[in-house]
């Protein structure tokens, strides 16, 4: 197995596209340590991105927050700039997995990890994030929701997640996760709730469930249920109900049942727009 | 195969690794540092928890083609002094804060990055601050209590000694 360690985007990418399959993007390695010693012989290359400077910077610019994919959890847990503009992003990286975990894993590679319960995915779903996807041509910009379509995002291509950008609209909004326990394990069910207020209306709802479905998506019925109304007890149960049951498409395995994991979209969607909505 | 230098305990080291190794084996096998133990070998126990660049992390998902030009803290680098316990050592032994002992090297470290980043931190932060750490013999409860010890004598200035007229509680 060759190892590379690029200093620029380009050359990066000329090395994906030179190993292609065979290519294995090094960034904070919690999950290539395994599919390494899982499958050695199928790895072709190593390409070790963290020399890539533009991938760590965290940067605020005419009202558009850019956090390269390279920010680790540690990183997005403490950075003011997160903390301003995304603060549930922040929750999200301070609750995931461990200590240790946060300290190397990066954004980038929670993002195309294809984990259905993703914790950063859930909180920036609820900020109309979008990836940028860096390719020999061109910088794409691609909503984050769509991005996560993929099963394993970027897999196999010849491109990059360079950085997410998040608008710097201030929003009201909660992050409420369960686990089985403290920590290790990814989130059961996590939910993300934000929006803004006209008075008491609820203005540009956003809802996420993370760990509902094959990936985190957004709970559309719940949003619409609470659009342009009057935020009240009633409309965060009503939305959250919608939630549970329409908008999630949880699987039962080892860990919960469908109908556990409804009933956690139900109780942690209700939480998060409490929680967001204190007055209501 | 690939050259890297790193700083381990406060000594240069150059190494030449096959990258996809974990830090893990490069510290036991290459090092001989077997003071860091593999508990899981998937990042899930904490018992292989090490310092890179003061922060804690599993070393057995880290890669040690990422240690190059860092500086690596095992436990043998805990204490600064020669034959001295650290303050976090001393304590465990007083309140009885391990039992096998094979997670207590994974858990000093990750204490000890702890009380760097919060250095009062209360019974909650130090739960939190070492839910990556799994112990199936001591119930915590003691561990707990060794690190607000320790984070006690460290602020009072006090001992690295542990002490056995200073143990916390009896064990029968």
């Amino acid at each position: 197995m060759q190892y590379y360690e690029p200093n620029f985007v380009g050359e990066a990418l000329v090395l994906l596209e030179r190993f292609g399959t065979g290519a294995r993007v090094l960034a904070g390695g919690t999950r290539l340590a395994f599919s390494l010693r899982a499958h050695p012989d199928d790895a072709s290359a190593l390409i070790n991105i963290k020399r890539i400077k533009e991938f760590s910077d965290i940067s605020e610019s005419r009202g558009i927050l850019r956090i390269g994919s390279l920010a680790t959890a540690a990183t997005l847990a403490v950075h003011p700039l997160v903390h301003r503009h995304v603060p549930l992003l922040a929750q999200a990286a301070a609750s995931m997995g461990a200590r240790q975990l946060q300290t190397v894993a990066t954004l980038g590679g929670n993002l195309c990890s294809g984990d259905p319960a993703s914790d950063l995915a859930a909180a920036l779903l609820a900020y109309d994030a979008t990836c940028e996807v860096a390719s020999a041509e061109t910088r794409s910009p691609i909503p984050v929701e769509r991005f996560l379509e993929a099963e394993r995002p970027l897999s196999g291509s010849s491109a990059l997640l360079s950085a997410v950008e998040v608008p710097c609209t201030p929003r009201h909004g909660s992050y409420q996760k369960i686990m089985t326990r403290r920590a290790f394990e990814m989130a059961l069910v996590a939910a993300a709730f934000t929006c803004q207020l006209e008075g008491s209306i609820v203005k540009n709802p956003r809802v996420a469930v993370g760990g509902a479905a094959t990936r985190a998506i957004r709970a559309y019925k719940a949003e619409r249920a609470l659009a342009d109304k009057a935020a009240s007890e009633a409309l965060a149960n009503e939305a959250a109900q919608l939630a549970a049951e329409h908008d999630s498409k949880p699987a039962s395995d080892w860990r919960a049942s469908e109908g556990y994991r409804r009933n956690l979209v139900r109780v942690l969607v209700q939480r998060a727009i409490r929680d967001a909505l204190p007055e209501m | 195969m690939q050259p890297i230098q790193f700083r381990i305990n406060g000594r240069v080291h150059d190494a030449i690794i096959e990258p996809q190794r974990s830090l893990l084996e490069l510290l036991r096998d290459e090092l001989g540092l077997t003071g860091t133990k593999e508990g899981c070998g998937t990042g899930y126990c904490g018992a292989c928890t090490v310092l890179v660049d003061g922060d804690p992390v599993n070393s057995c998902l880290f890669f040690a083609i990422d240690a190059d030009h860092r500086d690596i803290t095992t436990i043998e680098g805990l204490s600064s002094r020669e034959g001295e316990l650290h303050p976090l050592q001393a304590a465990f032994v007083d309140a009885g804060g391990l039992q096998c002992g094979f997670c207590t090297p994974g858990m000093l470290m990750s204490a000890a990055a702890l009380l760097r980043r919060n250095p009062s931190p209360s019974e909650h932060e130090v739960r939190e601050g070492l839910a990556g750490n799994l112990c199936r013999c001591t119930g915590y409860q003691s561990i707990v209590e060794a690190v607000r010890e320790a984070s006690a004598r460290i602020s009072s200035g006090s001992g690295a000694k542990a002490d056995n007229s200073k143990r916390m509680r009896s064990r029968a």
